[in-house]
């Protein structure tokens, strides 16, 4: 077993080893037991039989000694028979000698049968009997233990050398299963390293059966998918960050270059620095802007919070802008009404939705506002009359930095970023928006929350 | 130097048009790529400059369809896109150079200058006719080695002959070529110009032809 290294394969191996060896141990060595118990239960009964065969055939003598009768079929071989009297535990008779053997004190034990250690014979089983007639005494049959014992050992040998041939054997088994679950894993992890932020289009190739590696790189790829995704936006963020950067960057830089060609007047230079200023304010509203996308991100905490008194508030704040181009502002409807959700994430809403309606109404014109209630949501509506957006672009105005071609062409101010800012907060309050438009009449934008 | 820019972004576009004016460049705008292409097609221009991201028609598609009219319009392309690949994409579809955003005045100015000598004057930054000198990247001309002091119509009026060196240009192509399309002049100016050229320089280097235009040989 390769300890160094920590796989997966090492260890279920290891386990799976140290597992099937102990429980190969604990069955054979009971299974031993029992053949040895078996195989001296069968001894004690041969020796019982032929102990009684004996007793039967025992025929005294004239001077009180008694013959053993020989017979050669008993069960075992070989046996030895010997009888002892009762009184004094002499030796009446023998077929063999026993006499080496300190026999006298098994005779008065209870227990008949005992397995006696010897220098002659081994090992030697004896079985001890009484006898009342014809004379009173013991007989005592006892057989050596070597033929037994050696079959034992040869079985104990076999047990040894297919134990461990058993264990390897399923042990390899093992390996080959084990390897089987782990190549799709191998492979996971070979295209898992080689995919790099540059490198997401690899895919993992799907095994061919349906189990749970199957749905592990389901999964896996599904996640390289999601990554790719983001990942790719991110890349758009960063296009659409810079292009949209690199434009007042390109003017100011050619302002300045081009104030600095010459001697000019300082009606020129005023002129030059007015430009370069506002540049630089569109910079920073500009990069204002993106922060406030990491600031609504991090926008989750939730009170209790009065709608309309929110929204009355965002409408007086941006009153003056809409009086600058004399826009008037009608409240068609406000209801009372009462949420638990972020006030930071619904003014947001509100002062990009209705700031966004001043910048496309044009002059002189009205925006309509309504908050109300009906049986599943809370809705926030505000009608422009403005500019418009045309069929084709109302999926996409949602979209970071993106500004519609007549907005682009009339110069309003925006990066295209305050209907993303709006979408992103409605995503986290899961809430929605509905965009309704007509070229050259207005547009009416509806919140769901 | 008679340029076109189309731009859409209104700084931007003001910023060059005032730059490139104030170097004496005769400068027209369009901010749409329709309005770009309708322009190069039906004006002559020594040098386009377009930008790629468009209304209407984006900038790259502008250059490929004036290309497959035929106008051969020296275009320098001017866009926030500065990856290889855009460059490639650009200079493929028939753009003479390629700018990427923010770029130096100086620099667009140097590039503009090196396609109008590439285009116009065939390569050359310095000619010498009879006993006149015109140093096109200094815009000095000099008479027997002697500076001569033109005017800036003056001298665009010179280099515009001095392109078109052998054919006749007409009153109207001079027009065309010195003013832009809101400027309106009477044709009397440009025969003021003429007979002012003839004084500072010689009076056999600009020949006319009656009803036809004017010359250098």
């Amino acid at each position: 077993m390769n300890k160094h290294k920590e796989s997966l394969k090492s260890i279920i191996l290891w386990w799976l080893g140290t597992f099937i060896a102990l429980l190969l141990i604990i069955f054979n060595t009971i299974f031993y037991e029992m053949l040895k118990k078996s195989f001296y239960k069968k001894v004690e009964n041969s020796l019982a039989i032929i102990a009684n065969q004996t007793k039967d055939n025992i025929t005294p003598n004239t001077d009180k000694v008694i013959t053993i009768p020989q017979k050669l079929d008993y069960p075992i071989s070989p046996v030895m028979i010997s009888v002892f009297g009762a009184k004094n535990m002499r030796l009446i008779a023998k077929t063999a000698t026993l006499m080496d053997i300190p026999i006298y004190p098994y005779l008065k034990s209870n227990k008949n049968f005992f397995i006696i250690k010897n220098k002659q014979y081994g090992k030697l089983a004896v079985f001890i009997s009484r006898i009342i007639s014809p004379i009173k005494g013991y007989i005592v049959v006892a057989t050596p233990m070597y033929r037994i014992d050696a079959k034992l050992q040869d079985i104990l040998i076999k047990m040894l050398i297919l134990n461990p041939v058993l264990l390897v054997v399923l042990l390899l088994g093992a390996t080959m299963i084990i390897d089987r679950i782990l190549n799709p894993i191998k492979e996971i992890t070979k295209v898992a390293n080689e995919i790099s932020v540059g490198d997401l289009d690899r895919m993992i190739p799907l095994p061919s059966q349906k189990d749970e590696i199957y749905e592990l790189v389901q999964a896996f790829n599904k996640m390289v998918i999601r990554l790719r995704n983001g990942i790719e936006m991110i890349e758009r963020f960063n296009s659409d960050v810079s292009h949209e950067l690199k434009t007042p960057l390109t003017v100011l830089k050619g302002e300045i270059e081009i104030a600095l060609r010459k001697d000019r007047d300082i009606e020129y230079y005023k002129n030059s620095l007015k430009i370069a200023l506002k540049e630089v304010n569109y910079l920073i509203e500009m990069v204002e802007e993106m922060l406030f996308f990491t600031k609504v991100e991090n926008e989750r905490k939730v009170e209790l919070v009065e709608l309309d008194s929110l929204l009355l508030k965002v409408i007086s704040n941006l009153k003056h802008k809409a009086n600058k181009k004399n826009i008037n502002i009608h409240i068609k409807k406000i209801e009372t009404i009462q949420i638990s959700s972020n006030p930071i994430l619904l003014q947001t809403i509100f002062i990009n939705i209705i700031d966004n309606a001043i910048k496309y109404t044009l002059e002189n014109k009205n925006i309509y506002i309504s908050l109300y209630k009906d049986d599943e949501n809370i809705i926030f509506e505000v009608e422009d009359e403005g500019i418009g957006i045309k069929k084709e672009e109302i999926a996409k105005i949602t979209e970071r930095f993106y500004r519609s071609e007549k907005s682009r062409n009339r110069n309003i101010k925006g990066f295209g970023l305050g209907l993303s800012i709006v979408k992103r907060a409605l995503e986290i309050l899961k809430g929605n928006i509905i965009i309704e438009s007509e070229e050259n009449k207005g547009t009416k934008i509806k919140i769901l929350l | 130097m008679k340029v076109l820019i189309i731009e859409d972004d209104e700084a931007i576009l003001n910023m060059l048009k005032r730059g490139l004016e104030d170097e004496d460049f005769v400068v027209d705008v369009a901010t749409n790529g329709e309005d770009g292409e309708y322009m190069a097609e039906n004006n002559n221009y020594d040098v386009i400059i377009l930008d790629w991201m468009l209304p209407n028609k984006e900038g790259i598609e502008v250059l490929k369809s004036i290309r497959e009219k035929g106008i051969l319009t020296p275009v320098l392309m001017l866009t926030a896109k500065d990856t290889t690949d855009n460059k490639i994409q650009g200079l493929n579809s028939g753009a003479d150079d390629y700018l990427p955003k923010p770029f130096s005045f100086d620099e667009l100015l140097a590039r503009l200058n090196a396609i109008y000598r590439r285009s116009a004057l065939k390569g050359s930054n310095k000619i010498v006719i009879g006993n006149i000198e015109i140093d096109f990247d200094s815009k000095i001309v000099k008479k027997d080695g002697k500076i001569v002091d033109l005017t800036a119509k003056e001298y665009e009026l010179l280099e515009f002959l001095v392109a078109n060196r052998g054919s006749v240009v007409s009153a109207e192509m001079i027009q065309e070529q010195l003013w832009n399309s809101e400027e309106f002049i009477t044709s009397n100016v440009i025969q003021v110009i003429i007979y002012r050229l003839r004084n500072k320089l010689s009076k056999d280097l600009i020949k006319s032809k009656r009803n036809l235009g004017y010359f250098i040989e």
